[in-house]
């Protein structure tokens, strides 16, 4: 019938949250722990969410007191299902305020139960000190809950006080098309340069982008001479999220990121521009690297645990999803 | 009365402008307006921005897109110079009227040459603004609503149809439905990618409002 698809899936979870993203919107996702199905422990084997619950829960199914007969519970957040659009991203508000930034590399930022975590990405904003890093997205390091990283940004020149109305977001999603533009943190004197991205960037060996870094200042952003200049990638490192160009930066200026007082600037980029296939043949890797994908989606979050469907570390889940006829009027 | 129909293909085409309004936003290289009053990063928009741009523009041998309009013997009117392309949110009418030098439509020698969806001018920009215009709540330095003005050369960008076509609309009559025909279905899909071609011939210039 017309409108009513069903997909299905497998996934063996990490133990952290899982993303599903689902063709064709979903209305209807049951999820089946099989490790726990087959094990004799307490644990949740079913989860079902259906569209008109409420965001972060759903039921659950659980056996109990070693034996295999199924109990009926509802799931509450934060364990439940959390449906996914990203094509309406948002950035949500933390609770509180941003009491400090440290001018450690990277920075500790201070704000109580601020809710993200490892991998999240954060804007700050309306900051009265440290100016510079507002406005600007990074990749988040959970430090604590009441605390968290830029993970790539280097020390900040003597980071003031944040001020009374400082706030982090949490930007609910990347850019919906890859590759994208990103922000610079670094960019050492060497042979290859070697440029640090505030978010992770996911650019491959072979891609080819352009530089913009402009003069704000006397020192910033110092390393005008690559300001415009296209280079291709030769190397990446996901761990430090840097990207090493075919530039020889040893006698350019060092690259300095401004201070508050600078403001305002234009920050320093890197733009994706096309591919050298000459290098990706080289390298061995896909010549289409550079391809524009949108990577918007509709989906589902499932939070990891043991009774939360996105399972322990190493569980075996199966899940089934769909998309019928709905009928929410009461 | 305007039918069902009528109301997707509407969307289908709107949806193609959002498609690639957002690659714009993720892939092209950006510009802050720093020479407006309000203090904010990026600041409002001045004409200082627009020449930067422009300067951008022309440095990169970008081509302009819209002719000039020659100047007539009419009250009140002004020509105006060839033009890049401006694509941005309808909420910034008001800041793009502040800009030094700006040129109403219907202050064109002939405003028959104003497309509707156009505002004005400044230098060598023509502002085009739509409600779905690009913008970044929560983006700017204080917080503030980031609007992207994605300021274009020729054939800066294409929409490349990957399978022959760009959308497909696609209409079910009843009949296909099942055995007693209860339900039409009706929907569309696409088969094309929004690209840049050339990164130097289009700059997203950021601006927020001036309020």
């Amino acid at each position: 019938m017309d409108n009513t698809i069903i997909q299905q899936g497998k996934f063996t979870s990490d133990g952290n949250a899982k993303y599903i993203s689902l063709r064709s919107d979903v209305d209807w996702m049951m999820v089946y722990n099989y490790s726990n199905a087959a094990a004799t422990g307490n644990d949740s084997v079913r989860f079902t969410w259906q569209r008109g619950m409420a965001t972060g829960v759903g039921i659950r199914e659980f056996k109990s007191g070693g034996a295999d007969a199924m109990n009926l519970g509802v799931l509450a957040a934060p364990d439940g299902f959390y449906y996914v659009d990203t094509s309406t991203a948002s950035a949500t508000r933390s609770p509180n305020l941003i009491t400090d930034i440290t001018n450690a590399a990277p920075a500790v930022i201070s704000s109580v139960a601020h809710g993200l975590v490892t991998g999240d990405i954060f804007r700050l904003v309306s900051c009265t000190g440290a100016k510079q890093i507002c406005g600007i997205d990074f990749s988040c390091t959970y430090v604590g809950a009441n605390s968290f990283s830029p993970t790539y940004m280097p020390a900040i020149v003597a980071a003031a006080a944040p001020g009374a109305d400082a706030y982090v977001y949490k930007v609910s999603a990347d850019h919906k098309y890859y590759p994208s533009n990103r922000y610079i943190t670094n960019i050492t004197q060497a042979d290859p340069g070697v440029v640090t991205l505030s978010v992770t960037h996911n650019f491959t060996v072979g891609q080819k982008v352009r530089f913009i870094v402009p003069a704000k200042t006397a020192a910033a952003f110092g390393m005008t001479q690559l300001d415009g200049k296209e280079a291709t990638v030769t190397a990446v490192s996901t761990a430090n999220n840097t990207i090493s160009v075919n530039i020889d930066t040893s006698v350019y200026t060092a690259f300095a990121f401004p201070l508050t007082a600078d403001m305002p600037f234009t920050p320093a980029q890197v733009v994706p521009v096309g591919e050298n296939t000459a290098t990706a043949i080289t390298y061995g890797v896909d010549m289409l690297g550079d391809a524009t994908r949108n990577r918007a989606y509709i989906g589902m979050k499932l939070p990891g645990g043991d009774d939360a469907p996105g399972g322990a570390n190493t569980d075996v889940m199966y899940w089934v999803a769909g998309k019928s006829f709905s009928n929410l009027v009461e | 009365m305007v039918s069902s129909h009528e109301v997707k293909v509407t969307e289908s085409r709107q949806t193609e402008d959002q498609l690639t309004r957002d690659m714009l936003a993720a892939t092209a290289g950006f510009v802050n307006c720093t020479a407006g009053t309000n203090g904010d990063t990026p600041t409002n928009i001045a004409l200082a921005d627009v020449n930067t741009v422009v300067r951008g523009l022309l440095t990169n041998n970008a081509y302009t897109i819209m002719d000039n309009i020659e100047g007539e013997d009419k009250f009140g009117t002004a020509p105006v110079r060839d033009a890049y392309v401006a694509l941005c949110s309808s909420d910034l009418v008001g800041d793009l009227e502040a800009i030094n030098g700006f040129v109403q439509k219907n202050q064109y020698p002939s405003p028959m040459n104003a497309h509707r969806s156009e505002w004005g001018a400044v230098g060598n920009l023509r502002f085009f603004t739509s409600s779905i215009g690009s913008k970044v709540e929560t983006s700017s330095v204080k917080g503030a609503t980031v609007y992207n003005i994605f300021c274009t050369g020729m054939e800066a960008y294409a929409c490349i149809e990957q399978d022959g076509y760009s959308a497909n609309f696609i209409y079910r009559p009843p009949i296909y439905d099942g055995p007693l025909a209860l339900n039409c279905s009706v929907g569309y899909k696409f088969a094309e990618v929004p690209r840049i071609l050339n990164d130097l011939w289009v700059i997203n210039l950021r601006t927020t409002l001036n309020t």
